[in-house]
This record gives structure tokens, sequence and C-alpha cells, in this order.
């Protein structure tokens, strides 16, 4: 691409008997931002990500029993680091390195940094799963650490290419404000764990300067957290992961990736930053009452409802308004998870009420209120939109090369469609039988539950394999020439 | 000379004029937008010009049309969406 940014289409060619496309164009700059055509990285992440929800069901599968106790308990907080870290965040920092250049038309700010990151938070999250299962807060505070540095470089990476990008929009905002809450978090769960963990080498004589003061500072910081109440500061670190960082930058992303696979345009994009805006405010609010155990906690949910509110309105007028009039299973399940924000709103804002107690019923509509939090609005709306962005990213790093060359397939053509009905259904039914299994405290519900999340699974692994052998074996056809004067293939939009 | 992206190049111009072909992707989930633009392009006589008219700016085609020798210009239409101006680079 060698013409100069901002010129106009060249008229200095010779005589043309052409009707212009349109008659006033607004000469834009031409973007300097040229996406990459290797996918490697974000392929990576998101095949990592897969790999620990699979793992993760698996391993319900072996202890059933961490579904129908309550919370607290080393197993079940292992498992939901698993799906957290491994699944949701592994996917999200995948697709952000992948998505993020391309919204805001900007090149990443450092690749390499991206490859380094990889590694180290892989790593970091076996190692802190690991601690979990075996409750050993020392060595979590050392894989937590890892975690933190990955992210660190993460936070840093994005948030220099937001800064290059200079753009304003929901979709930047809303990230910009997702980095700062991930930081915030996993900051939370470092001083979580130093309450938790015992500092032997502090007293010891002799101890280099250098490790002294942070282990000293780290048991400050652990004295002070443990002056809260332990179970508190854990659902105020759960609401400021799942709240801060996942449902809002699902949210900002929603604006960006919904309108683009239903054809349609954001209709109020002050409505769309002002719903982004309302969560974050009430983010910081929610997790201090939480967290300060504070009567006032539905009053601080107030603003997250009235983002939630503007989010639907938001998302509803740009179906209303779309150009694609089918909606497939992908787009479903995402808006299925989008709706899921409801209940369990309406769920936390109930158990959150001032004088409510904790009871073996309340205990078990907070279970559910765990697994709608963490399975219905994250990991189904990320399972929605893998299945079109696990395709799209092998389609363009295996055909993007071919195209005008070759017949290549469509990118629904590489997975298949029954595969992706099973998935999202057998997901659907799996969530609402833990539900169930949660509020009766029933084991064989629990288990019932698991098997169909496994068949979910069986049905993406499947999927993902279909879609990924197209990397291995490329399906290329020769491209038939035109008949003359016979009409090609015509693009078709549903509604114009 | 004008030719729609649904019909074949017309073999014979006159000469010093240039084929434009018009391709409109608009109203496709992407990457359809990317695979109508590149197919057209390949039946893009020497010397011609390919519009295309897309929802939104079709980041993901500059580095395969780079790839491919030929440059572009996108513009933003005053309806809806953007106009690429594509050429050969030679």
């Amino acid at each position: 691409m060698g013409s100069s940014p901002s010129s106009a289409p060249s008229t200095d060619q010779v005589p043309r008997r052409t009707v212009p496309l349109a008659s006033t164009t607004a000469a834009v700059p031409r973007p300097v931002f040229v996406p990459s055509t290797d996918v490697t990285l974000p392929l990576a992440f998101l095949i990592a990500g897969l790999a620990s929800l699979m793992l993760a069901i698996g391993l319900l599968g072996l202890h059933p029993e961490s579904l129908v106790q309550y919370h607290y308990h080393q197993v079940t907080i292992a498992l939901v680091h698993l799906v957290v870290l491994g699944f949701l965040m592994s996917v999200v920092m995948g697709a952000t390195y992948q998505l993020v250049p391309v919204v805001l038309e900007c090149q990443l700010y450092s690749p390499r940094l991206a490859r380094w990151h990889l590694p180290i938070h892989l790593i970091s999250v076996a190692g802190m799963v690991v601690s979990f299962w075996t409750w050993d807060m020392k060595n979590l505070g050392h894989f937590a650490s890892g975690l933190v540095f990955g992210a660190l470089l993460f936070v840093w990476n994005l948030g220099r290419t937001l800064h290059r990008s200079r753009r304003t929009n929901a979709v930047s905002v809303g990230i910009g404000f997702s980095l700062l809450w991930l930081l915030a978090v996993l900051g939370m769960g470092i001083a979580i764990t130093a309450a938790k963990s015992t500092y032997e080498l502090v007293d010891q004589p002799g101890l280099n300067p250098l490790l002294l003061w942070p282990l000293a500072r780290l048991q400050q910081l652990g004295a002070w957290v443990a002056t809260f109440d332990a179970m508190a500061v854990m659902h105020a670190h759960a609401h400021l992961g799942i709240l801060g960082v996942f449902v809002s930058i699902t949210m900002a992303v929603a604006y960006r990736l919904v309108p683009m696979f239903l054809v349609s345009e954001v209709q109020h994009p002050r409505r769309a930053l002002a719903s982004l805006l309302c969560v974050h405010a009430g983010v910081p609010l929610i997790v201090l009452t939480i967290a300060t155990k504070s009567p006032w906690k539905p009053l601080a949910a107030l603003p997250i409802a009235v983002g939630f509110a503007l989010y639907a309105w938001e998302l509803a007028a740009i179906l209303a308004a779309r150009r694609r009039l089918v909606i497939d299973w992908a787009l479903r399940a995402f808006l299925v998870s989008q709706a899921s924000l409801a209940p369990a709103f309406l769920l936390g804002l109930a158990l959150s009420w001032p004088g409510v107690q904790l009871t073996e019923f309340t205990g078990g509509l907070e279970g559910v209120y765990g697994t709608l939090a963490i399975l219905a609005i994250p990991a189904l709306a990320i399972l929605g939109m893998l299945h079109k962005i696990l395709p799209f990213l092998v389609w363009y790093g295996a055909y993007s090369r071919h195209l005008g060359t070759a017949r290549t397939p469509a990118v629904h053509e590489m997975y298949s469609p029954f595969a992706l009905f099973v998935c999202i259904g057998a997901f659907l039914v799996g969530l609402g039988l833990l539900c169930i299994a949660r509020l009766q405290g029933s084991l064989l519900t629990a288990q019932f539950g698991v098997g169909t999340l496994a068949v979910s699974m069986l049905a993406l692994t499947l999927n993902c394999v279909l879609v990924l052998r197209h990397l291995v074996s490329p399906v290329l056809r020769p491209i038939e020439p035109l008949p003359s004067r016979a009409p090609a293939p015509t693009p078709t939009p549903a509604r114009s | 000379m004008s030719v729609n992206a649904t019909s074949a190049p017309t073999p014979y111009r006159p000469l010093m004029e240039s084929v434009v072909i018009k391709v409109d992707a608009r109203g496709l989930e992407p990457p359809q937008p990317l695979v109508l633009i590149l197919e057209a392009l390949g039946r893009l006589p020497s010397g011609g010009e390919l519009h295309a008219r897309t929802d939104r700016r079709p980041l993901h085609l500059y580095p395969l049309l780079e790839q491919r020798g030929f440059r572009s210009e996108t513009t933003e239409a005053p309806d809806h969406g953007f106009i690429t101006v594509i050429r050969s680079q030679h």
C-alpha cells in the first residue's frame, strides 16, 4: 500500500466513464495499521483456554461433590480458578491481543511482550490451580506473583496500544477500565494469599534486605487484609474479577462484535458509553461494600443496574436495526449469556439485602449465583463467540493468502452446525442441572449436570478439531472461470 | 468503462481507458467482503481499478493487497460505510 495518507481517490488517471460510487466522500487518513496475518499467538491462548475448560469439566466429573458443598472448599476454589484464569482469562487475553488492534486500528505495542506473556500465564495458572488444590498458600503466592507479572506485561502492552490509538469510544473506554480492574483483582488476590501465609523467613537473621523488604511489606499487607472478614473479602475479590473484568470487557466487545456479525451499527454511541461508565462506577462501590459487609450493598448496586439497563436497551436497538435477520447459534448463545445478567443481578441483589442470613437455602442460592456468574455469563458468551472467532482466525491464517487464486471454504463450513447446536444446548441444560443440584444439594443431579456439560465439551472438541484441521490440510479448489454474461453469485443481504 | 463484479470483464477496451470493477460487499458477515473483493480482484485487468463498498473499514484486506502488489485508498462514504479504491502498484 504505497499511497499517501489522507488522499482522496486519485483522478489523475486516464479518462473513464465510471459513475462515482459516492458523490461526495469525506477523505479520511488511510490507516497505517495493518493487522498481522500471523494468528499463532491468539490461537495458542484460545486453545489453552479451551483445554482448561475441558480439564475443569473432567475434574468436576471426578469430584461432583464440589458442586453441592459450600463453595469455600479447596477443590471448589481450585476448579473455579481453573475455569476463571485458565479458560476465561486465557481466551479473553488471546482474543484481546487479536481484537484490540483491529478495533482501535492501531498496531499492538509489542508482539514480543505478548509472546513472553503466554508461557508465563500458562505456567502460573497451572501452578496456582495445583496450589489451591493442595492448599499450599506459599506456592500459591509464588505462582500468583508470576500471574501478576504476566498480567502487567498484558496491561502495559494493551495500555500503550490504547494510548497510541488515541481513539475514545465505548470499546476503548470499556477495555481501559477492565485493564485497571484486572490489576486490582490480581493485587487483591495476592493480598488475600498474603493474609493466609506464614512468614518464617522474615525473622531469620542475616536475610538479604532485597528479600526482607518485600516480605515484610507483604506480611503487613496480609495482616491488614486479615482484619476483614475472610469470606467477605473473598466475595469482593470474586465480584471485582467477574464484574470488573469479564462482564465489563464482554459488554465493551459486544458493542463491536454484535453489530459486526449482525450487520448493524451501535445506535446511540453515548448510550453505549454511558452503560459502561455506569458499570465501572458501580464496581468499586460494590467491592467496598461487600468487603466491609456494609448494609448499603443494594444501593451500591444501583449504578450497575442502570448500566445493565442501558446495555440491554442498546443491544435491543442494535438487534432491531440489523440487516442480517438470521441469528446463528453462536450469537444466540452470546445473547442468552448477556440476558443472564438480569437473573444473576436480581439474585445478587436479594442475597445482599440487609438481614439475609446464611442458611442452607441461601447457601444454595449463593451457589446458583456463582454458577450463573461464572458459567452462564462469561463462559457461555465466550463459547458462543469462540465459534465466530476461532474459525475466523484459522480461516484468516490458512486461507487469506489464497483468496482470489483458489476457492476457499466459507467460515461457517469449517465446523459442524449440529455440533455447535449440541455444544450450546447441552451447556445450557447442564447449567440448569447444576443450578438445581446446588439448590437441592443433590449429588445425583450434579452428576447428570456434569455429564451434560461433558457432552457439550465433546461437541466443542469436535468443532475445534474440524476447524483446526484446516491449518494442517487446507481445502482449496480451483476457481471456475465465470461464463460470459452469466451472473455470478451476488451478495444477498437479508434485509436492506 | 465500468463493469460490475457480477459480470466478466470485457476483453477489449479502447486505448487509454481504464476498467473499473465495482464490488458492493455491504450487508455481508465477515469475512465474506474480503472473499468477494479479492476474488473480483483476480479478474481485474492490468491498469484497472476496483471500487469496493463495505460496511466497515476493510482492515484485514490491506496486508493481502500489499502482498499482491496493489495499493488502496479508503474513504468514508457520506451515506454509510467505506469505499476502497484498489489499483495495481505497477
